[in-house]
């Protein structure tokens, strides 16, 4: 069963979607459903005996069109609506092992136009109002396959994460119209660019960074360095560098502490209007690990206030992410 | 001129902001959505933020100067004004008190202001004139009247000028640009009777036939909602040119029953319309109709679409055009570059079959280069640029 229930205090919905209590638990790596089917083999998600980039629909899905009807009544405060949407899973290679940044650069470009044909397709979907594509990786952030592969969840509404950094995007361009010279995105780029204590890499079309605000303590952006709204407004040599940048962040997380580096990793892109503006599309790294051994848990501060304590100056992290980062190598 | 339009993304707001934005105003809609639509002020910029909240409202005034304020943001159930008198005063008073507070901040001191012929109450005399006596009978009509008020001690105290409009009831719209009336819940009789033909309401109800009126049924003045916004557009002239504060009546001059108002939408929209008599509403005088020669004369205002099956029609054509409302699906593509849906790139290819639940599968292949090394990472040189 899944619905949307409003949540009349926060002005946000909460997905029900009680279906997935039973999902797959780490299986075994001889038995992981992303891998290719083995010829005569257990089958997997994936039938065929190899592959190079596959998308599926989530076998549980919070968001499925058609989507089943509410099983509750809404109640005087929340309204209740069907949950549609779509979900998806990217695998990213057949190779059970690895990463995105051990993809050969070739296909991680590759997978950069998988992600722009999806949410192209995505957002082609009338009730679809929000495409996010993410990847949880590591089991400090929950994820229960290790099999390299990312999500997408695509949004009857736009969420309120999404929803809330437009709305701020809107009010700074104010009246002037959406464009370079009056982007809240640009115009922070032009301020980490010029400081450059937090920059931990720049291509001809991406420049990765630990914000002057970030909330964690490894948190980088990538962001795009021309004032494009999503994936399908770059070019195809601007997907390559968005691919190695990815791949550089990645890289230079596992470097950091020689484990594979637990992350959320989420992108930023247009919604579908009437949206409060476009927007600026960046990618955001949020990892929870404050030291090798240490996580960051959201506790009473950040879940129950909403406020991020960061106890690291985001000038010294960057500082460790640029000494791990690997140039032409 | 450069304007702030509260309520802009609502009925009658949505057809002020799209004439001012026709003649070349700036305008910034600053609207909750509580009853608006995002959809309506497609294309203008849209300021969402609550009147009740102070911090909200000076983000609405920021990037200034404004040289205007139209205000349409209100709470206008008459019924449930009655029920929930809260509501009404925190919308239509307090909400207005922040309003005037950021104007005064940010030295805006003309205002034009909708109001409501509901401030005069059940007057005895017809047609009403400015001067008539204002004893509003339900909350609605008390607080946009106490809103009146505080513009009129505002104007003397700090210099805020302003023009109030008070009018019955307005109907129309405008198709050509997409814009109409979708209130949820529709409490205006064209918008029901528009429903009703077309099978969404099973009958029209006319509450009291035993009225003093020639055919039994209440008798209300109706305005176009295009020569509505006209008068918002001339009253903010006037002040532009210096003119003085004023309070002005808008009307169509005579009324039209009920009974002619539904037989207008039958001849207008062909279809069967259920009709049944109900008792009278509590509160429901016979004649409802406003004097506006004041307008005509210190305004240049004169209806310019006076006919009811005119009003009917225009909003006719938008309801056929619009079944849901302002809630059909949005037309696709955030960027021009998202449009489409097939455009694969050089090389990449895309097969998609379907599992035996049903879900699909997409395979992507492309030319693969065999890498010279087992794996790469970034390129970037590090550091900042
Ligand atoms: N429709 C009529 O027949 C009629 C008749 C007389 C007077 N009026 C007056 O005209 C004005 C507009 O009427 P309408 O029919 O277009 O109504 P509407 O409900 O369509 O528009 C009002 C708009 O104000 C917005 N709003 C309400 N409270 C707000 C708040 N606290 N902060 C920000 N925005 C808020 C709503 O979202 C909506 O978009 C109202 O002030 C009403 O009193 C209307
Ligand atoms: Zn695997
Ligand atoms: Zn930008
Ligand atoms: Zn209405």
């Amino acid at each position: 069963m899944s619905e949307l229930r409003w949540h009349p205090l926060l002005e946000q919905w909460v997905i029900t979607a009680t279906h997935r209590q039973d999902r797959t638990y780490k299986p075994p790596a001889d038995h992981c459903p992303l891998c290719p089917t083995r010829p005569g083999g257990e089958p997997t998600e994936i039938p065929a005996s190899s592959y190079q980039i596959a998308v599926f629909e989530n076998r549980f899905p919070s968001f499925r069109t058609p989507a089943p009807e509410p099983a509750v009544d809404p109640t005087p405060l929340s309204p209740v609506e069907p949950a549609r949407g779509r979900c998806e899973v990217v695998c990213y290679t057949p190779d059970h092992e690895g990463s995105l940044a051990t993809l050969d650069e070739e296909h991680a470009f590759r997978l950069v136009q998988v992600w722009t044909d999806r949410y192209r397709t995505l957002m082609a979907e009338p009730e679809v109002r929000y495409v996010l594509i993410f990847e949880n990786r590591g089991e400090a952030v929950g994820v229960t396959l290790h099999h390299p592969h990312g999500q997408i969840y695509a949004f009857p509404y736009v969420p309120p994460v999404a929803q809330r950094e437009l709305e701020a995007q809107a009010r700074f361009h104010g009246g002037r119209g959406e464009g370079p010279e009056t982007c809240l995105l640009c115009r922070q780029l032009e301020i980490e660019r010029r400081d450059g204590r937090r920059v931990v890499a720049e291509n001809e079309a991406f420049v990765a960074v630990v914000p002057f605000y970030a909330r964690y303590p490894y948190e980088v952006h990538v962001i795009a360095r021309r004032h494009v709204s999503a994936l399908t407004e770059i070019s195809i040599s601007e997907q390559r560098a968005l691919a190695r940048m990815l791949q550089g962040v990645v890289a230079a997380y596992d470097r950091l502490y020689g484990f594979p580096f637990p992350y959320v990793m989420v992108m930023h892109q247009a919604p579908k209007p009437p949206a409060p503006a476009l927007g600026h599309f960046h990618v955001e790294f949020l990892p929870p690990h404050r030291t090798r051994e240490k996580l960051k848990y959201l506790a009473g501060c950040e879940q129950g206030a909403g406020s991020f304590i960061n106890d690291t100056l985001p000038e010294e992290k960057a500082a460790e992410l640029r000494a791990v980062w690997t140039g032409n190598d | 001129m450069r304007v702030l339009v509260t309520g802009g993304a609502g009925y009658i707001g949505s057809h002020v902001v799209a004439l001012l934005h026709e003649r070349g105003d700036t305008v910034r809609v600053v609207d909750n959505l509580s009853k608006g639509h995002a959809a309506a002020v497609r294309g203008l910029e849209l300021v969402r933020a609550d009147l009740r909240r102070p911090g909200e409202v000076e983000r609405a005034f920021q990037q200034g100067p404004w040289d205007a304020v139209i205000h349409l943001a209100a709470a206008s159930l008459v019924g449930e004004s009655v029920e929930q008198p809260a509501l009404y005063y925190e919308n239509n008073v307090v909400a207005g008190y922040y309003l005037l507070e950021a104007m005064r901040r940010h030295r805006v001191n003309v205002l034009v202001f909708s109001s409501t012929a509901a401030v005069y109450g059940e007057t005895g005399r017809v047609p009403i004139v400015e001067d008539e006596a204002t004893v509003p009978n339900n909350p609605y009509g008390a607080t946009k009247l106490a809103f009146e008020e505080m513009l009129r001690w505002y104007g003397e105290a700090y210099g805020l000028r302003y023009v109030s409009l008070r009018y019955c009831n307005v109907a129309g719209a405008s198709p050509e640009r997409g814009l109409g009336e979708d209130h949820r819940p529709e409490t205006h009789l064209v918008p029901i009777l528009l429903d009703v033909a077309l099978g969404k309401r099973p009958r029209f109800v006319i509450y009291g036939d035993d009225y003093p009126t020639p055919d039994g049924t209440c008798i209300r003045d109706y305005i176009h909602v295009l020569d509505l916004a006209d008068a918002h557009l001339l009253a903010l002239d006037h002040l532009a040119r210096g003119g003085p504060s004023r309070v002005y009546n808008l009307g169509n001059g005579s009324g039209f029953s009920v009974r002619e108002v539904y037989e207008a939408a039958v001849r207008v929209t062909g279809r069967r319309i259920p009709v049944e008599v109900g008792p009278r509403r509590p509160g429901d005088p016979p004649v409802l109709v406003a004097d506006s020669e004041r307008a005509r004369r210190e305004l240049g205002w004169k209806p310019r679409r006076p006919s009811v099956e005119g009003m009917i029609e225009s909003a006719w054509r938008w309801r056929l055009d619009h079944p849901d409302g302002f809630r059909d699906p949005d037309p696709v593509s955030p960027s021009p570059a998202a449009g489409g849906g097939d455009e694969l790139p050089p090389g990449l290819n895309r097969v998609q079959e379907a599992k035996p639940d049903g879900r699909y599968l997409i395979y992507y292949r492309f030319p693969s280069k065999k890498p010279d090394r087992p794996s790469t990472f970034g390129n970037d040189p590090a550091g900042a640029g």
